[in-house]
């Protein structure tokens, strides 16, 4: 079969199931978020649901449409209709569901979150004029949620492969002109034009080229590339094969890290498939263009995200980076020239080649093309992925898409970047993202990891987090980094742990200098940022914490006291109860009491106390638990006496 | 706080079985691996996944097959952290330590779990019941915190809940023993 019989073949297929169908249609997330939340359960019992209500459907397993926040997600379409999104789906909304919308045939407006036309849904707004989603321009993540992952002909009908027939048409110097016009840069962290590099590899010598698509997301806070691996793996198969061809290579490899055993899995079954249709392997669509793929498996190691130790990790050698030049694209994998990719420049790549570079470029800033993914985390009211252009502005990410910070709490920083990356203050709220501005606020885009901190994250805490993060995946190679990142941990565990002094904080600077000076590869060049970040911002937190000893978020525990407030206890006995030191004295009807002595500050008395008697305290700043209003044990003395004459 | 001190029930094979099972194992699977240094990481992989970790008779198996010196695999293998070399226990606790887990407690979650199980991270409790594991980033992070037990990701935890799973695992298991013992009788 050549591609235009198969494309026709998968417009057929995909138009019977999107617009001819005659029995509805049930889709669900079955994306590694969607299966956290319970989208197992449901798929587990969907069947007899489905026959206890006697009717047929067809069910679709897709990946994440990106809002994890509302996950599980279940879609309902009834033949004509549109598709109706459904958000935070248990077994008894899913009856529900079943029962009116699959049978009924009428939508439930109060459970949903959108539709998704073709079609109409009375009473339900389009899906994509949300505030969390009308600001997203989805390119890398078009078809994530919306196609099954593992049926090729969905991915066909939606232009797929239509990237790599134009670009087998192409001479590989037009396709190379092509990606640099589009302004294409690479979206692992450092933002090198792609077009470039794939020049720079086509243009050394050898007998034999490689191609590697990075899919070692280490970033904590970052699930961009496992949803689009999970959600549709063969955008970044073509991607990669479409850059196999413009350098002149015949073997990739896929870098996975094995925490991603479900993208691993959707790999394979694309390879498999793409295998069958002739789109890789020998004589790829009939012309003289072989190309094949093999994935590797990471093994837990943060610094193989670096690319001449990623390169050593395929190559069956610790995985520790060394000093460039010679560049992997002069020297690479088993020494020859070799080029590497994140997953989502890759899974660009296509669109632009279906699309054409100047489409691309429309979107984003001056330096800045196309749209980026964000994992949007932390302290934010709508987790989950989105995808938006270049250049949008961080006040939109946060309140529009996002929706603001839950429980109204105050908006502290945004953390781009991860462990490379720092913290960005609320002044820069306004700030454009792209490249060029996030470096010069101190921090770097990365691969799009956004977490958002409010009032009581810590952000001495938080730097801790990161060095010891940093400090743990060092491979030891460069002193600076190894030894560095360590007293720089030690440094900070001092200051939450109420032993800094202002020497301290000067010193962390100082450090800070020398690792970035005398590392060799990223990780130790940009390991100091999220502790010179704070530093720079947070300065007076930092001082607060070595000159008073308080902790304005409430998050260090040296800095901490618990206790009971006596006016508001109810003797319900919750906290003695689950309190794990034994350190809360009381009884029945008896007001309770926190010894200090035992207390070890775990803050377990403070969550599960239901009425607000519970304060925790730090210098000038304080909390107080629950929110409920009970009887007090003083209420109830107070009435008693009123009864007694 | 319940602290796991009976020993395990299941028998440990002696040494010399052990080195009989790592060399029929690598018979069989040996074949699907090319003998060249880029095979040493799928072989410690596919060595973990038969037998849960690995021990020293994996290693020597490997380099023999692979005709390099133990030293090396043994240097491969410890550079990264997905290989074990003690046998884990019958459920593995794992807590994501990512960023968003990070900032919406997943530390607390990790200490309770910590209390409760009375071993620290990346350790065996003595009855072989439980292994806590923490890892760096599981990719759910909407989710946050996450906590993965036998392979089934749990979100949104919090202290509370996730020792409520171990009281459930830990009871369920306990139940299950009395009634080995009455059979047994």
């Amino acid at each position: 079969m050549n591609y235009d019989e198969l494309r026709e073949r998968s417009i057929r297929v995909w138009e019977q199931e999107e617009q001819h169908a005659t029995i509805p249609l049930i889709i669900i997330g079955t994306a590694t978020c969607g299966l956290a939340s319970g989208a197992d359960e449901l798929l587990h019992i969907l069947g007899d649901e489905l026959t206890q209500a006697g009717v047929q459907a067809d069910v679709r397993q897709v990946g994440c449409i990106g809002l994890c926040y509302a996950e599980p997600l279940v879609d309902v379409r009834i033949p004509g209709g549109a598709r109706v999104c459904y958000g935070g789906v248990d077994v008894k909304k899913l009856r529900t569901i079943i029962e009116k919308h699959v049978k009924g045939g009428t939508p439930l407006a109060e459970y949903a979150l959108g539709s998704i036309g073709p079609g109409q849904a009375p009473g339900v707004p389009s899906l994509w004029e949300l505030s969390a989603t009308k600001p997203q321009v989805r390119v890398v993540l078009r078809n994530c949620g919306i196609i099954d992952p593992d049926r090729l002909e969905h991915y066909v009908a939606r232009g797929g492969y239509a990237g790599l027939v134009r670009a087998l048409g192409m001479a590989p110097s037009a396709i190379i002109g092509e990606v640099k016009t589009s302004g294409l840069r690479g979206r692992g962290g450092a933002g090198f034009p792609t077009g470039l590099k794939w020049e720079l590899c086509r243009s050394n010598a050898g007998d034999k080229r490689y191609v590697i698509c990075n899919a070692d997301e280490g970033d904590p806070g970052a699930f961009m590339d496992r949803s689009v691996l999970e959600g549709d793996p063969h955008a970044v198969l073509e991607g990669l094969c479409i850059a196999a061809y413009a350098i002149g290579a015949s073997e990739g490899y896929i870098y996975c890290r094995a925490e991603y055993p479900l993208a691993i899995r959707r790999l394979r079954q694309a390879i498999e498939q793409a295998k069958e249709h002739r789109l890789i392997g020998e004589g790829i669509l009939g012309s003289d263009f072989s190309f094949n793929v093999h994935i590797k498996e990471g093994a837990g190691a943060f610094v193989c995200g670096e690319e001449t130790a990623l390169i050593a990790s395929i190559e069956g050698r610790r995985g520790m980076p060394r000093s460039r030049p010679p560049f992997p694209a002069a020297h690479g994998l088993f020494g020859r020239p070799t080029n590497i990719n994140n997953v989502e420049t890759l899974a660009n790549v296509p669109a632009i080649l279906r699309e054409g570079a100047e489409w691309f470029a429309n979107y984003g800033t001056e330096h800045s093309k196309g749209t980026k993914t964000f994992a949007l985390a932390g302290k934010v009211m709508r987790t989950g992925l989105i995808e938006v252009p270049m250049g949008i502005t961080l006040r939109e990410v946060i309140f529009d898409v996002g929706g603001g910070i839950p429980d109204g709490k105050k908006f502290k920083a945004a953390q781009t970047g991860g462990p490379s990356g720092g913290c960005i203050p609320a002044e820069f709220l306004d700030l454009p993202i792209d490249y060029e501005q996030l470096a010069r606020v101190g921090s770097i885009m990365g691969s799009g990891g956004l977490v958002i901190l409010d009032e009581s994250s810590c952000m001495v805490d938080l730097a801790r987090y990161f060095i010891n993060f940093t400090q743990n995946e060092s491979c030891g190679k460069c002193i600076p980094c190894r030894l560095g990142t360590r007293q720089m941990l030690m440094i900070l565990e001092d200051i939450c742990a109420g032993r800094g002094t202002d020497d301290s904080i000067a010193l962390l600077e100082s450090l800070g200098d020398a690792v970035k000076k005398g590392s060799l590869c990223g990780l130790g060049q940009t390991a100091p940022n999220p502790a010179l970040t704070t530093v720079r911002y947070f300065r007076d937190e930092y001082i607060e914490h070595v000159r008073d000893k308080v902790c304005r978020a409430l998050s260090c525990k040296e800095y901490l006291r618990y206790e009971v407030i006596e006016d508001m206890c109810t003797a319900c006995g919750v906290c003695r109860r689950e309190c794990p030191s034994e350190a809360i004295i009381g009884a029945k009807d008896e007001i309770h009491r926190i010894d200090q002595s035992k207390c070890i500050r775990c803050g377990i008395c403070f969550e599960s106390c239901k009425f607000d008697s519970i304060r925790v305290s730090s210098g000038r700043y304080h909390k107080t638990s629950g929110g409920k209003k009970g009887r007090t044990v003083r209420e109830k003395r107070a009435a008693r006496k009123e009864v007694k004459p | 706080m319940t602290k796991h001190t009976k020993k395990s029930s299941r028998s440990s094979s002696g040494k010399s079985s052990i080195a009989q099972r790592v060399e029929q194992w690598l018979r069989i699977a040996g074949n699907s691996f090319s003998k060249a240094r880029e095979s040493i990481i799928p072989l410690l992989q596919a060595a973990q996944s038969e037998f849960g970790f690995l021990p020293n008779e994996v290693m020597e198996a490997i380099a023999r097959f692979l005709r390099v010196p133990p030293a090396q695999i043994q240097g491969v293998a410890s550079f990264y952290s997905q290989f074990r070399y003690e046998a884990p226990g019958k459920h593995r606790v794992t807590v994501c330590r990512g960023t968003a887990c990070h900032v919406r407690g997943s530390g607390r979650v990790v200490d309770e779990l910590t209390m409760w199980l009375g071993i620290k991270p990346q350790e065996t409790s003595t009855d072989g019941l439980f292994t806590l594991e923490t890892v760096a980033c599981v990719g759910s992070c909407a989710l946050a915190p996450l906590m993965v037990v036998d392979g089934k990701v749990h979100g949104r935890q919090t202290p509370a809940t996730a020792r409520k799973t171990m009281e459930k695992i830990s009871m369920a298991e306990s139940e299950a023993n009395h009634g080995d013992k009455e059979d047994a009788v």
